[in-house]
Protein backbone atom coordinates (compact mmCIF):
# COMPACT_ATOMS: atom_id res chain seq x y z
CA UNK A 1 0.00 0.00 0.00
CA UNK A 2 1.69 2.98 -0.80
CA UNK A 3 1.45 6.74 1.11
CA UNK A 4 -0.85 9.56 -0.09
CA UNK A 5 1.97 11.19 -1.38
CA UNK A 6 3.42 8.69 -3.64
CA UNK A 7 -0.01 7.88 -4.27
CA UNK A 8 -0.38 11.21 -5.48
CA UNK A 9 2.90 11.44 -7.45
CA UNK A 10 1.38 8.25 -9.13
CA UNK A 11 -1.39 9.81 -10.78
CA UNK A 12 0.49 12.94 -11.38
CA UNK A 13 3.06 10.60 -13.65
CA UNK A 14 0.02 8.72 -14.83
CA UNK A 15 -1.36 12.09 -16.39
CA UNK A 16 1.90 13.66 -17.38
CA UNK A 17 2.24 10.54 -19.71
CA UNK A 18 -1.89 10.90 -20.65
CA UNK A 19 -0.75 14.67 -21.60
CA UNK A 20 2.74 13.07 -23.96
CA UNK A 21 0.25 10.96 -25.69
CA UNK A 22 -2.51 14.02 -26.24
CA UNK A 23 0.44 15.84 -27.48
CA UNK A 24 1.83 13.58 -29.82
CA UNK A 25 -1.97 12.93 -30.89
CA UNK A 26 -2.20 16.42 -31.68
CA UNK A 27 0.95 16.92 -33.51
CA UNK A 28 1.79 14.43 -35.20
CA UNK A 29 -0.97 11.30 -35.84
CA UNK A 30 -4.14 13.22 -36.27
CA UNK A 31 -1.74 14.58 -39.40
CA UNK A 32 -1.35 11.24 -41.28
CA UNK A 33 -3.90 8.79 -42.84
CA UNK A 34 -3.61 5.31 -42.78
CA UNK A 35 -5.95 3.22 -44.74
CA UNK A 36 -8.24 6.37 -44.79
CA UNK A 37 -8.14 6.80 -40.74
CA UNK A 38 -6.33 8.68 -39.17
CA UNK A 39 -4.70 6.71 -35.78
CA UNK A 40 -6.94 7.72 -32.56
CA UNK A 41 -5.09 6.76 -29.09
CA UNK A 42 -7.20 8.30 -26.66
CA UNK A 43 -9.60 4.81 -26.06
CA UNK A 44 -5.78 3.55 -25.36
CA UNK A 45 -5.45 6.07 -22.56
CA UNK A 46 -8.63 5.02 -21.40
CA UNK A 47 -7.57 1.42 -20.99
CA UNK A 48 -4.17 0.66 -20.69
CA UNK A 49 -3.22 2.31 -17.86
CA UNK A 50 -6.37 0.93 -15.97
CA UNK A 51 -4.84 -2.50 -16.71
CA UNK A 52 -1.99 -1.67 -14.02
CA UNK A 53 -4.15 -0.15 -11.23
CA UNK A 54 -7.34 -1.35 -9.32
CA UNK A 55 -10.92 -1.21 -11.02
CA UNK A 56 -11.51 1.59 -8.79
CA UNK A 57 -9.04 3.96 -9.57
CA UNK A 58 -8.29 2.86 -12.89
CA UNK A 59 -12.07 3.77 -13.86
CA UNK A 60 -11.16 7.12 -12.05
CA UNK A 61 -8.35 7.83 -13.90
CA UNK A 62 -10.25 6.72 -17.42
CA UNK A 63 -13.56 9.29 -16.53
CA UNK A 64 -10.55 12.12 -16.19
CA UNK A 65 -9.41 10.63 -19.59
CA UNK A 66 -12.84 11.20 -20.97
CA UNK A 67 -13.47 14.58 -19.64
CA UNK A 68 -10.27 15.55 -21.10
CA UNK A 69 -11.45 14.17 -24.47
CA UNK A 70 -14.52 16.16 -24.06
CA UNK A 71 -13.28 19.47 -23.34
CA UNK A 72 -10.78 18.71 -26.56
CA UNK A 73 -12.43 16.88 -29.10
CA UNK A 74 -15.73 17.54 -31.28
CA UNK A 75 -18.08 14.83 -30.41
CA UNK A 76 -21.55 13.75 -31.41
CA UNK A 77 -22.87 14.96 -27.76
CA UNK A 78 -21.64 16.22 -24.76
CA UNK A 79 -20.18 14.13 -22.64
CA UNK A 80 -19.28 11.35 -24.81
CA UNK A 81 -16.12 10.48 -24.03
CA UNK A 82 -17.35 10.68 -20.21
CA UNK A 83 -19.95 8.32 -20.40
CA UNK A 84 -17.97 5.66 -22.41
CA UNK A 85 -14.37 5.71 -21.28
CA UNK A 86 -15.32 5.15 -17.69
CA UNK A 87 -16.55 1.60 -19.13
CA UNK A 88 -13.65 0.70 -21.29
CA UNK A 89 -11.18 1.64 -18.10
CA UNK A 90 -13.20 -0.96 -15.49
CA UNK A 91 -13.17 -3.78 -17.90
CA UNK A 92 -9.77 -3.31 -18.51
CA UNK A 93 -9.22 -3.64 -14.71
CA UNK A 94 -11.08 -6.26 -14.27
CA UNK A 95 -9.50 -8.06 -17.40
CA UNK A 96 -6.36 -7.60 -16.24
CA UNK A 97 -7.13 -8.60 -12.85
CA UNK A 98 -9.27 -11.83 -13.50
CA UNK A 99 -7.90 -13.41 -16.87
CA UNK A 100 -4.37 -11.37 -18.31
CA UNK A 101 -1.95 -10.20 -16.38
CA UNK A 102 -0.93 -6.69 -17.35
CA UNK A 103 1.28 -6.45 -20.19
CA UNK A 104 1.33 -6.27 -24.20
CA UNK A 105 -1.08 -9.37 -24.69
CA UNK A 106 -3.41 -7.81 -21.93
CA UNK A 107 -2.97 -3.88 -23.09
CA UNK A 108 -3.95 -5.18 -27.24
CA UNK A 109 -6.70 -6.87 -25.42
CA UNK A 110 -8.13 -3.78 -23.48
CA UNK A 111 -7.18 -1.74 -26.41
CA UNK A 112 -9.79 -3.86 -28.56
CA UNK A 113 -12.57 -3.52 -25.62
CA UNK A 114 -12.29 -0.01 -25.26
CA UNK A 115 -12.55 0.49 -29.25
CA UNK A 116 -15.33 -1.58 -29.01
CA UNK A 117 -17.04 0.30 -26.58
CA UNK A 118 -16.48 3.51 -28.30
CA UNK A 119 -17.15 2.82 -31.85
CA UNK A 120 -20.38 0.75 -30.38
CA UNK A 121 -21.58 4.06 -28.82
CA UNK A 122 -20.26 6.14 -31.69
CA UNK A 123 -22.79 3.80 -34.11
CA UNK A 124 -25.45 3.89 -31.30
CA UNK A 125 -25.83 7.56 -31.29
CA UNK A 126 -25.81 7.81 -35.08
CA UNK A 127 -28.91 5.34 -35.17
CA UNK A 128 -30.86 6.91 -32.06
CA UNK A 129 -30.39 10.36 -34.45
CA UNK A 130 -31.44 8.84 -37.45
CA UNK A 131 -28.34 8.64 -39.51
CA UNK A 132 -27.88 5.05 -38.68
CA UNK A 133 -24.56 3.61 -40.66
CA UNK A 134 -24.04 0.21 -39.12
CA UNK A 135 -21.73 -1.40 -42.00
CA UNK A 136 -20.09 1.73 -42.32
CA UNK A 137 -19.21 2.71 -38.71
CA UNK A 138 -18.43 -1.11 -38.58
CA UNK A 139 -15.71 -0.90 -41.17
CA UNK A 140 -14.19 2.40 -40.07
CA UNK A 141 -14.02 0.93 -36.82
CA UNK A 142 -12.54 -2.06 -37.87
CA UNK A 143 -9.27 0.29 -39.60
CA UNK A 144 -9.21 2.46 -36.91
CA UNK A 145 -7.96 -0.15 -34.43
CA UNK A 146 -6.10 -1.57 -36.63
CA UNK A 147 -4.22 1.66 -37.33
CA UNK A 148 -3.91 2.84 -33.63
CA UNK A 149 -3.21 -0.55 -32.64
CA UNK A 150 0.94 -0.97 -33.77
CA UNK A 151 0.63 2.77 -31.04
CA UNK A 152 -0.41 0.28 -27.60
CA UNK A 153 3.17 -1.10 -27.84
CA UNK A 154 4.65 2.34 -27.51
CA UNK A 155 1.74 3.37 -24.80
CA UNK A 156 2.62 0.53 -22.64
CA UNK A 157 6.04 0.88 -22.20
CA UNK A 158 5.48 4.36 -21.45
CA UNK A 159 2.87 3.39 -18.05
CA UNK A 160 4.97 0.42 -17.60
CA UNK A 161 7.60 2.32 -16.59
CA UNK A 162 5.78 4.48 -14.63
CA UNK A 163 3.82 1.65 -12.70
CA UNK A 164 7.24 0.04 -11.90
CA UNK A 165 8.78 3.49 -10.70
CA UNK A 166 6.28 4.06 -8.48
CA UNK A 167 5.81 0.42 -7.15
CA UNK A 168 9.76 -0.38 -6.76
CA UNK A 169 8.20 -3.70 -4.61
CA UNK A 170 6.03 -5.36 -7.10
CA UNK B 1 -1.95 23.24 2.09
CA UNK B 2 0.41 20.45 1.65
CA UNK B 3 -1.33 18.07 4.16
CA UNK B 4 -4.46 18.92 2.60
CA UNK B 5 -3.47 17.44 -1.00
CA UNK B 6 -1.72 14.99 0.53
CA UNK B 7 -4.85 13.69 2.00
CA UNK B 8 -7.81 14.35 -0.19
CA UNK B 9 -6.06 14.53 -3.65
CA UNK B 10 -8.12 11.93 -4.78
CA UNK B 11 -11.16 13.42 -3.67
CA UNK B 12 -10.35 16.78 -5.56
CA UNK B 13 -9.63 14.55 -8.64
CA UNK B 14 -13.01 13.24 -8.20
CA UNK B 15 -14.85 16.24 -7.38
CA UNK B 16 -12.99 17.74 -10.77
CA UNK B 17 -14.48 14.94 -13.26
CA UNK B 18 -17.96 15.76 -11.40
CA UNK B 19 -17.45 19.71 -12.16
CA UNK B 20 -15.88 19.08 -15.90
CA UNK B 21 -19.25 16.89 -16.84
CA UNK B 22 -21.26 19.52 -15.46
CA UNK B 23 -19.90 22.50 -17.21
CA UNK B 24 -19.67 20.26 -20.31
CA UNK B 25 -23.96 19.66 -20.05
CA UNK B 26 -23.69 23.35 -19.44
CA UNK B 27 -22.31 24.28 -22.74
CA UNK B 28 -25.95 21.75 -24.84
CA UNK B 29 -27.98 25.25 -23.55
CA UNK B 30 -25.02 27.84 -24.21
CA UNK B 31 -24.69 29.93 -28.08
CA UNK B 32 -20.76 29.78 -26.85
CA UNK B 33 -19.05 27.32 -24.88
CA UNK B 34 -19.15 26.20 -21.23
CA UNK B 35 -16.20 28.11 -19.77
CA UNK B 36 -13.93 24.63 -18.72
CA UNK B 37 -14.22 23.97 -22.80
CA UNK B 38 -13.44 28.16 -23.42
CA UNK B 39 -10.08 27.78 -21.37
CA UNK B 40 -8.66 24.55 -21.83
CA UNK B 41 -9.17 25.48 -25.71
CA UNK B 42 -7.48 28.79 -25.64
CA UNK B 43 -4.32 27.28 -23.80
CA UNK B 44 -4.36 24.63 -26.42
CA UNK B 45 -4.68 27.15 -28.98
CA UNK B 46 -1.02 28.34 -29.21
CA UNK B 47 0.28 24.76 -29.44
CA UNK B 48 -2.26 24.35 -32.11
CA UNK B 49 -1.36 26.62 -33.95
CA UNK B 50 2.40 25.48 -33.82
CA UNK B 51 1.92 22.47 -34.65
CA UNK B 52 -0.05 23.25 -37.45
CA UNK B 53 2.75 25.77 -38.94
CA UNK B 54 5.35 23.68 -38.61
CA UNK B 55 3.10 20.65 -40.51
CA UNK B 56 2.46 24.13 -43.09
CA UNK B 57 6.56 24.43 -43.68
CA UNK B 58 7.06 20.71 -44.15
CA UNK B 59 4.05 20.30 -46.85
CA UNK B 60 5.84 23.77 -48.34
CA UNK B 61 8.96 22.18 -49.06
CA UNK B 62 7.27 19.12 -50.33
CA UNK B 63 5.26 20.91 -52.83
CA UNK B 64 8.24 23.22 -54.07
CA UNK B 65 9.81 19.70 -55.92
CA UNK B 66 6.97 18.83 -57.40
CA UNK B 67 6.93 17.65 -60.72
CA UNK B 68 7.62 20.83 -63.29
CA UNK B 69 5.55 19.06 -66.20
CA UNK B 70 2.77 18.48 -64.07
CA UNK B 71 2.65 22.15 -63.42
CA UNK B 72 2.64 23.47 -66.56
CA UNK B 73 0.27 21.92 -68.10
CA UNK B 74 -2.17 22.58 -65.15
CA UNK B 75 -1.44 26.03 -65.94
CA UNK B 76 -1.93 26.30 -69.38
CA UNK B 77 -5.61 24.03 -68.71
CA UNK B 78 -6.03 27.17 -66.28
CA UNK B 79 -5.28 29.50 -69.36
CA UNK B 80 -8.09 27.95 -71.28
CA UNK B 81 -10.21 28.01 -68.36
CA UNK B 82 -9.71 31.94 -67.17
CA UNK B 83 -10.36 33.01 -71.14
CA UNK B 84 -13.47 30.97 -70.58
CA UNK B 85 -14.76 33.04 -67.96
CA UNK B 86 -13.54 36.39 -68.60
CA UNK B 87 -16.39 35.87 -71.72
CA UNK B 88 -18.86 34.32 -69.35
CA UNK B 89 -17.99 37.42 -67.47
CA UNK B 90 -18.60 40.18 -70.69
CA UNK B 91 -21.89 38.67 -71.12
CA UNK B 92 -22.57 38.84 -67.77
CA UNK B 93 -22.07 42.28 -67.24
CA UNK B 94 -24.11 42.73 -70.34
CA UNK B 95 -26.77 40.93 -68.67
CA UNK B 96 -26.18 42.92 -65.51
CA UNK B 97 -26.78 46.49 -67.30
CA UNK B 98 -29.72 45.26 -68.65
CA UNK B 99 -31.14 43.92 -65.70
CA UNK B 100 -30.92 46.76 -63.69
CA UNK B 101 -32.50 49.14 -66.52
CA UNK B 102 -35.99 46.48 -66.42
CA UNK B 103 -35.85 46.69 -62.25
CA UNK B 104 -35.73 50.82 -62.49
CA UNK B 105 -38.22 50.80 -64.90
CA UNK B 106 -40.41 48.11 -62.73
CA UNK B 107 -39.52 50.19 -59.89
CA UNK B 108 -37.70 47.19 -57.79
CA UNK B 109 -35.27 46.96 -54.93
CA UNK B 110 -32.18 47.00 -55.81
CA UNK B 111 -30.15 44.15 -55.54
CA UNK B 112 -27.58 44.00 -53.21
CA UNK B 113 -25.41 40.94 -51.42
CA UNK B 114 -23.29 42.51 -48.18
CA UNK B 115 -21.26 39.91 -46.52
CA UNK B 116 -19.08 40.70 -43.40
CA UNK B 117 -16.03 38.21 -43.47
CA UNK B 118 -13.99 37.79 -40.77
CA UNK B 119 -10.50 35.93 -42.75
CA UNK B 120 -9.36 32.60 -40.11
CA UNK B 121 -6.57 30.09 -40.52
CA UNK B 122 -7.22 26.71 -39.88
CA UNK B 123 -4.71 25.54 -37.23
CA UNK B 124 -6.43 21.75 -36.75
CA UNK B 125 -8.77 19.74 -39.22
CA UNK B 126 -10.55 16.34 -38.21
CA UNK B 127 -9.41 15.45 -34.80
CA UNK B 128 -11.66 12.35 -35.04
CA UNK B 129 -12.85 9.33 -37.50
CA UNK B 130 -16.32 10.07 -36.95
CA UNK B 131 -16.70 13.78 -37.46
CA UNK B 132 -15.38 16.38 -40.52
CA UNK B 133 -14.62 19.29 -38.65
CA UNK B 134 -11.89 21.96 -38.81
CA UNK B 135 -10.83 24.46 -35.81
CA UNK B 136 -10.45 27.89 -36.80
CA UNK B 137 -7.85 30.80 -34.65
CA UNK B 138 -10.87 33.06 -34.45
CA UNK B 139 -13.74 33.41 -31.77
CA UNK B 140 -15.68 35.36 -29.66
CA UNK B 141 -12.96 38.25 -29.76
CA UNK B 142 -13.45 38.49 -33.56
CA UNK B 143 -17.09 38.79 -33.90
CA UNK B 144 -17.65 34.89 -34.58
CA UNK B 145 -20.74 33.16 -33.29
CA UNK B 146 -22.24 30.04 -33.46
CA UNK B 147 -24.01 29.06 -36.52
CA UNK B 148 -21.91 31.74 -38.82
CA UNK B 149 -21.49 30.09 -41.88
CA UNK B 150 -17.82 29.85 -43.72
CA UNK B 151 -16.59 30.05 -46.83
CA UNK B 152 -13.36 29.41 -48.76
CA UNK B 153 -11.75 31.81 -50.94
CA UNK B 154 -13.53 31.30 -54.32
CA UNK B 155 -17.19 31.70 -52.33
CA UNK B 156 -17.87 28.22 -51.96
CA UNK B 157 -19.25 27.17 -48.60
CA UNK B 158 -17.18 25.39 -46.22
CA UNK B 159 -18.94 24.63 -43.29
CA UNK B 160 -20.85 25.74 -40.14
CA UNK B 161 -19.50 27.05 -36.90
CA UNK B 162 -20.82 25.01 -34.74
CA UNK B 163 -18.71 25.92 -31.52
CA UNK B 164 -16.90 29.39 -30.19
CA UNK B 165 -14.81 30.54 -27.61
CA UNK B 166 -12.86 33.41 -27.11
CA UNK B 167 -10.29 33.16 -29.50
CA UNK B 168 -10.99 29.91 -31.32
CA UNK B 169 -13.93 27.97 -33.20
CA UNK B 170 -15.27 24.60 -34.29
CA UNK B 171 -16.27 24.69 -37.67
CA UNK B 172 -18.17 21.08 -39.05
CA UNK B 173 -17.55 21.11 -42.79
CA UNK B 174 -20.70 20.20 -45.13
CA UNK B 175 -19.60 16.69 -45.30
CA UNK B 176 -20.29 15.95 -41.56
CA UNK B 177 -23.27 13.94 -40.57
CA UNK B 178 -24.62 16.65 -38.34
CA UNK B 179 -25.08 18.99 -41.61
CA UNK B 180 -28.25 20.14 -42.63
CA UNK B 181 -28.40 23.00 -45.09
CA UNK B 182 -31.32 24.48 -47.26
CA UNK B 183 -30.33 23.96 -51.07
CA UNK B 184 -31.43 24.98 -54.60
CA UNK B 185 -30.84 23.69 -57.58
CA UNK B 186 -28.88 26.79 -59.46
CA UNK B 187 -30.30 25.82 -62.96
CA UNK B 188 -33.94 24.48 -62.53
CA UNK B 189 -34.27 27.04 -59.26
CA UNK B 190 -35.68 23.28 -57.57
CA UNK B 191 -35.49 23.40 -53.25
CA UNK B 192 -33.85 20.92 -51.65
CA UNK B 193 -32.02 19.63 -48.23
CA UNK B 194 -28.22 19.31 -48.20
CA UNK B 195 -27.83 16.57 -45.37
CA UNK B 196 -24.13 14.79 -44.45
CA UNK B 197 -24.28 11.58 -44.49
CA UNK B 198 -21.86 9.19 -42.34
CA UNK B 199 -21.39 6.77 -45.24
CA UNK B 200 -20.48 9.51 -47.88
CA UNK B 201 -18.73 11.62 -45.50
CA UNK B 202 -15.09 9.59 -45.92
CA UNK B 203 -15.42 9.81 -49.43
CA UNK B 204 -16.35 13.72 -48.74
CA UNK B 205 -19.39 13.63 -50.75
CA UNK B 206 -22.96 14.52 -49.28
CA UNK B 207 -26.83 13.88 -50.31
CA UNK B 208 -29.54 16.22 -51.76
CA UNK B 209 -32.54 15.40 -50.31
CA UNK B 210 -36.12 15.90 -50.24
CA UNK B 211 -35.90 16.69 -54.00
CA UNK B 212 -39.28 17.91 -55.47
CA UNK B 213 -41.47 15.49 -57.51
CA UNK B 214 -40.85 16.15 -61.46
CA UNK B 215 -36.96 17.62 -60.71
CA UNK B 216 -35.04 17.02 -63.80
CA UNK B 217 -31.32 17.06 -61.88
CA UNK B 218 -28.40 16.60 -64.33
CA UNK B 219 -25.37 15.38 -63.44
CA UNK B 220 -22.67 18.62 -63.20
CA UNK B 221 -25.67 20.63 -61.54
CA UNK B 222 -24.45 23.23 -59.16
CA UNK B 223 -26.32 23.54 -55.96
CA UNK B 224 -26.05 26.75 -53.78
CA UNK B 225 -27.75 27.53 -50.12
CA UNK B 226 -31.14 28.56 -50.68
CA UNK B 227 -31.42 31.54 -47.97
CA UNK B 228 -34.76 30.66 -46.41
CA UNK B 229 -34.77 31.15 -43.37
CA UNK B 230 -32.60 33.30 -42.94
CA UNK B 231 -29.70 31.60 -41.01
CA UNK B 232 -27.10 31.55 -44.14
CA UNK B 233 -26.70 33.79 -47.47
CA UNK B 234 -28.39 32.42 -50.61
CA UNK B 235 -25.83 31.71 -53.42
CA UNK B 236 -23.28 30.10 -51.45
CA UNK B 237 -21.92 27.46 -53.56
CA UNK B 238 -22.59 23.91 -51.80
CA UNK B 239 -21.19 21.36 -54.75
CA UNK B 240 -21.92 19.86 -57.79
CA UNK B 241 -24.41 16.75 -58.40
CA UNK B 242 -21.92 13.76 -59.07
CA UNK B 243 -24.59 11.16 -59.20
CA UNK B 244 -28.65 10.80 -58.70
CA UNK B 245 -29.95 8.01 -57.25
CA UNK B 246 -33.18 6.69 -56.31
CA UNK B 247 -33.90 5.48 -52.50
CA UNK B 248 -34.48 2.41 -50.86
CA UNK B 249 -38.31 3.04 -50.62
CA UNK B 250 -38.15 3.44 -54.84
CA UNK B 251 -40.18 6.44 -54.12
CA UNK B 252 -38.29 9.22 -54.05
CA UNK B 253 -34.60 10.05 -55.43
CA UNK B 254 -31.76 11.38 -54.47
CA UNK B 255 -28.31 12.96 -55.19
CA UNK B 256 -24.63 12.91 -54.24
CA UNK B 257 -22.92 16.10 -54.72
CA UNK B 258 -19.36 16.74 -54.50
CA UNK B 259 -18.53 20.17 -52.34
CA UNK B 260 -16.99 22.82 -54.17
CA UNK B 261 -14.08 23.62 -51.64
CA UNK B 262 -11.60 21.19 -51.72
CA UNK B 263 -11.95 20.24 -47.72
CA UNK B 264 -8.61 18.75 -47.54
CA UNK B 265 -6.01 21.33 -48.64
CA UNK B 266 -8.15 24.09 -47.09
CA UNK B 267 -5.73 26.82 -45.27
CA UNK B 268 -7.37 30.01 -45.16
CA UNK B 269 -11.04 30.37 -44.79
CA UNK B 270 -13.82 33.34 -44.36
CA UNK B 271 -16.54 33.50 -41.37
CA UNK B 272 -19.57 35.25 -42.64
CA UNK B 273 -19.86 37.47 -39.60
CA UNK B 274 -23.25 39.06 -40.91
CA UNK B 275 -24.69 39.37 -44.18
CA UNK B 276 -27.69 41.98 -46.25
CA UNK B 277 -28.49 39.72 -49.44
CA UNK B 278 -31.22 41.30 -51.74
CA UNK B 279 -32.01 39.50 -54.45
Amino acid sequence: MLARNETIFKWFLYSAAAVLCLTVQGAVLQRFTLWGVIPFVCPLLASIPATWESPAAGTVFSLAVGVTCDLLLPAPIPCFYTLVFPLAGLFSSLLSHSILRPGFLCSLAAAAIAFALTDCFACFVLWSRGKAAWEAGAFVALREFCVTLPWSVPVTLLFRAVFRRTHPDD
Amino acid sequence: MKNFLKNNGLWILFAGAVISVALALMSYFSATSAPLVNAVNVLVSPFRSAYTAVATWFNDKQNYYRDTTALLDENAALRKRVAELEADLRQAADDSKENEILRDALELRKQRRELELESAMITERSVTNWTSSLTLNKGTSHGVESGDAVIDGTGSLVGVVREVGLNWCTVLTVVDTDTSLGAQVFRTKDLALAVGNFTLMEEERLRLELLPAGCQLLTGDLVQTSGLGGYYPSGLVIGTVEEILVDDSGAASYAILTPAADLSSLTEVFVIKSFDVVT
